[in-house]
């Protein structure tokens, strides 16, 4: 691109780590205006350049690294950046999302988009400083943790301002559950196994300085926006308790509706008093934070003052504290230790939880026994063994080796059933909430293009809109009945699949912009102030129609990646413990199933609205040429995975 | 009749206490309680149970005891209360 005032940097970078070739070359402001920015442009570079006879270790995968359209600017919560490759975990389209620094670094050195393809045939790391670009050798860096990896980096290149990414000893051995870290622990790219790809390719970092500008085009018009930003966020009661006490609050929602997912997936009820937010804001928290440019401040980190781990320092999250429940785990001490060490040796707490919940189950019914643990007692509850396995997970020592693989490729292995024990979807581990009882969010996590997510959608929408805003929007009041409704459920999952991909695009939060306590505030944050910002930083004139389709268009290249690869209907499925287990435990939810009959109508809904074939799942191709995307068709047509 | 009130943010931290003990007059509403709370606490108050438009923010869920009573459903607001029930309102949105 030409011009360089507006949110775009104006340059892709491309590092081949096999030979050391790196190119540089111009963003073309058609591709900029099409895809956005963040997932748009990741997941269009991936399905050009990732076929599937590609497998995610092998070196042609692509490591791709995208901030977010408006990342970089004074956007109000514009902070994140998206990194996509096909992944380890699902084997089919994978990306994770993260806050931190070094999105908008390099889009300061002159870059909306890194691509990295190849493998060194050692430990290296990728220093960008604005135009100059060196692989330089990691042998110094490589079995670090991630913060002495920061650390070491900062140190070694003399400036305490440089934007970070790192993995840690998982990722080095590639560990399907393993993250990459930005800037010390402050962000991660969690999910999808993308830490393993980043350790297939040999390295080890990424650290950019970056001195130029991104800037605004139309600033009274940005002005306006920001004010309009502030004035609904001022207003809206989903923010206190966010600013309270962080991510930590959503315990209540959980609590409230028993929907706890403890011990495997099997509990709605737990004893979760000892994890009440409270507790962890009045006994452990050190400092509240926010991510770059954002008024929330749902940052926490925490500090364990006395005992076995004291002294420990780490940023946690409401996940964390999930998933330590679901391997029956409540004393807090023992959660923020899990947190730190996830973060330190670079895992996704999600993965590794549920993971180590499955071994728990397999242990409880004898299908692990001490031998495969070398007589470590994988037992739920015993946040000894959880931080133990979890360290094991990390060097793939012992019974670890296996569980590093992830739930599902390990139960294959394990056999004797014990794969109706992971609780995962396209081979990805669970997330966020039980899905018993609340139909749309059940199929939400099923249609998800990188396996089990409760982020990828917003069925939540389903809690905060009136019955007569159901049937304006979505074709039905029964959309905004939670429990009994069918109607229109299929639709609105569609549409919040496409509303909160806006955020991927643009690089804005989902609990600044696509949470909120009503359908008028969510829609106006989420489309209208984020379309605002996007023309004002930009001069640009797109719809908010447009950036709706916008979302749509990048969902729906994902979905053509995962059909290439073979995934249908078949792929969209949830756990059958979900079907056919009750919730046990008490609680408000107990006796819940998710009844596959109303699943399988939400899901039928969803592909009519979404122009999906209802039988095989597969897009058609007037679907895809709808949005500018003939060329996928064609190349699905001549693959037989048109629907 | 005397009811039982839990509050979960933000409505806890503008009441000042999570757990209340409310009189309501006897088969008294979820509208005359959620008016009570909005007469006793203010605007504060009124800004997180109602919209900038008036109208009550229907994400609000209302648990009496373990029941669900969620505000976006018609009606919702004329659920009769009784004697002894616990009500608590929580912030219908998960989100993580």
């Amino acid at each position: 691109m030409a011009r360089k005032k507006g949110s775009y940097a104006g340059k892709i970078l491309r590092v081949d780590l096999s030979s050391g070739r790196v190119e540089n070359r111009e963003l073309d402001p058609s591709f900029a205006h099409t895809y956005i920015g963040g997932r748009g442009f990741a997941s269009r570079t991936l399905y050009n350049e990732v076929p599937p006879e590609v497998s995610p270790f092998d070196p042609a995968n692509r490591l791709i690294f995208t901030p977010g359209a408006l990342f970089g600017t004074a956007v109000p919560a514009a902070s994140r950046t998206t990194a996509t490759a096909k992944s380890p975990i699902t084997e089919m389209h994978g990306d994770g999302h993260s806050s931190g620094y070094w999105g908008a670094v390099l889009k300061a050195a002159g870059y909306d988009m890194l691509i990295l393809q190849g493998a060194s045939p050692k430990p290296i790391y990728l220093w960008i400083d604005n135009d100059r670009v060196e692989i330089r050798d990691a042998a110094a860096l490589w079995g670090k943790t991630t913060m002495e990896t920061d650390q070491a980096l900062r140190e070694t290149l003399g400036d305490r301002e440089i934007g970070t990414l790192v993995i840690g000893p998982a990722g080095e051995r590639k560990v399907r559950l393993a993250g990459i870290f930005s800037d010390g622990i402050m962000g991660t790219f969690a999910r999808t196994g993308l830490g393993a790809v980043m350790g297939s390719k040999n390295l080890k970092a990424v650290a950019t300085r970056g001195t130029k500008d991104v800037g605004i085009v139309d600033v009274e018009a940005f002005r306006k926006a920001y004010q309009d930003y502030l004035q609904v966020i001022s207003v809206d009661p989903y923010v206190a308790p966010a600013t309270k006490y962080g991510t930590c609050r959503f315990m209540y929602h959980r609590v409230k509706f028993g929907i706890h997912g403890a011990k495997n997936w099997r509990l709605g009820d737990f004893d979760w008093k000892p994890l009440d937010p409270e507790v962890f804001r009045s006994d452990y928290q050190i400092k509240a934070s926010s991510c770059p440019m954002c008024p929330v401040r749902c940052r926490r980190e925490y500090r364990i003052p006395s005992g076995k781990y004291a002294g420990t320092v780490t940023k946690l999250e409401w996940e964390t504290i999930a998933r330590s429940m679901t391997c029956g785990v409540n004393d807090p001490e023992g959660v923020i230790y899990f947190s730190h060490i996830c973060n330190q040796y670079g895992l996704d707490v999600e993965g590794v939880g549920d993971t180590v919940a499955f071994a728990m189950e397999c242990y409880e019914k004898s299908l692990l026994t001490d031998k495969e643990t070398e007589g470590l007692p994988l037992r739920f509850g015993d946040p000894e063994g959880l931080i133990e396995i979890t360290r094991r997970i990390a060097f793939r020592e012992g019974v670890g080796d296996l569980l590093a693989e992830g739930s599902l490729r390990a139960a294959r292995a394990i056999g004797k059933g014990a794969e109706q024990f992971a609780m995962q979807v396209k081979g990805s581990e669970m997330s966020a909430g039980d899905p018993r009882g609340m139909p749309v969010r059940a199929v939400s996590y099923a249609t998800s293009t990188r396996g089990s997510d409760h982020l990828r959608s917003n069925p939540y929408v389903e809690e905060l809109i009136t019955p007569e805003e159901g049937l304006q929007h979505f074709g039905s009041r029964e959309a905004a009945d939670i429990f009994q409704g069918l109607k229109g459920k299929g639709r609105l999952l569609a549409w919040s699949e496409n509303f909160v991909t806006i955020g991927d695009l643009l690089g804005l939060c989902k609990f600044a912009y696509y949470r909120s306590a009503t359908f008028d505030y969510l829609r106006k944050k989420g489309v209208e102030l984020a379309t605002r910002f996007y023309n004002a930083c930009n001069g640009t004139k797109l719809s908010e129609e447009e950036m709706l389709q916008a979302g749509e268009r990048a969902f729906n290249i994902e979905k053509a990646f995962n059909a290439r690869e073979g995934a249908g209907r078949e792929k969209d499925l949830i756990p059958e413990r979900f079907f056919k287990e009750a919730l046990a435990g008490g609680g408000p939810s107990y006796g819940a199933v998710v009844d596959r009959g109303k699943f399988d109508l939400i899901l039928d809904e969803y592909y009519e609205a979404r122009g999906w074939n209802e039988r095989t799942g597969l897009q058609k191709r007037k679907t895809l040429e709808k949005l500018g995307l003939k060329d996928i068709a064609e190349d699905l047509a001549k693959r037989g995975r048109l629907g | 009749m005397e009811v039982r009130l839990k509050l979960f943010p933000p409505l806890s931290d503008t009441a000042g206490s999570s757990e209340l003990k409310l009189v309501l007059q006897d088969r008294a509403t979820l509208r005359i309680l959620v008016e009570t709370l909005v007469a006793r606490y203010g605007s504060p108050m009124k800004q997180h149970l109602f919209d900038t438009e008036g109208r009550i923010i229907p994400s609000w869920a209302v648990f009496l005891n373990q029941r669900i009573v969620p505000l976006n459903q018609p009606g919702a607001l004329e659920t009769v209360i009784h004697p002894q029930d616990e009500v608590s309102f929580i912030l219908n949105i998960a989100g993580g």
